[in-house]
């Protein structure tokens, strides 16, 4: 069955974003820094 | 004699958890739309002043915004058919003769399309075209005490429109539910009780 105007699933990447990318690097330090206290 | 340091109360630690949340569909250009979510809890500890850290990166990431130095992602992103024409003269013209003997394409109307329902004012939505986003999260209450308010900062990794989002996430959670279920960590203690928590 054909939809109208549907061209399938795409992928948009929104971390290369700059701004958003530091956002990224941020929260991933924080992240990482609180797994290792909860986990180790 | 009392210091007064002694009395002085401790601060709060309130838990600073780290997740990856799934939702959908989040960014559409829709005016109204049921938006469904999945956290998926990575990692939490325990430290004073968790809210913060949030504030702050809200603080960082407006003033990254506001002070142009960067724009934001996706900004006015209108759909084709949005877009507004501009026409030239001689496009005008021939468009106003064209209208005049009558030879202006009239837009079809919806046509019926197998599976797809017909609604009072037009086609149903299709079933595919949401979205499925996929962020990371930092949340951290303002006091540990139940009931505390919340804040939370989350970084879009990335999106995939045109896939039911909406489903995919509501089998998501029907197997992870099923999981913890089966596994019995949902039950308090461990003890196989009853579920009701016990203090």
């Amino acid at each position: 069955m054909k939809l109208d105007g549907y061209r399938g699933p795409s992928f948009i990447n929104d971390v290369s974003h700059p701004v958003t990318f530091i956002a990224f690097l941020i929260v991933i330090i924080l992240g990482g820094w609180v797994t290792v206290c909860a986990w180790f | 004699m009392i210091q007064r340091t002694e009395c002085a109360p401790q601060l709060p630690a309130t838990s600073f958890s780290f997740s990856i949340l799934i939702d959908s569909p989040m960014r559409r250009d829709l005016p109204f739309s049921p938006v469904s979510a999945m956290i998926l809890p990575i990692a939490s500890t325990e430290i004073e002043f968790a809210s913060m850290i949030v504030a702050g990166l809200d603080v960082l990431m407006t003033f990254l915004f506001k002070r142009s130095l960067a724009h934001p992602p996706n900004i006015n992103r209108p759909t084709p058919d949005h877009y507004p024409i501009t026409l030239t003269l001689p496009q005008l013209t021939q468009l106003m003769q064209a209208a005049i003997y009558g030879q202006i394409p009239v837009q079809s109307p919806a046509q019926f399309v197998p599976g797809q329902g017909f609604g009072p004012v037009g086609t149903d939505e299709p079933l595919f075209p949401d979205n499925l986003s996929v962020s990371l999260v930092v949340a951290a209450p303002f006091a540990p005490f139940d009931g505390s308010p919340d804040t939370s900062f989350n970084v879009p990794l990335f999106e995939i429109p045109g896939v039911p989002g909406n489903l995919i996430i509501a089998l998501g959670v029907i197997i992870a539910q099923f999981y913890i279920e089966r596994s019995g960590t949902a039950i308090t203690n461990g003890n196989g009780g009853n579920g009701i928590a016990t203090f």
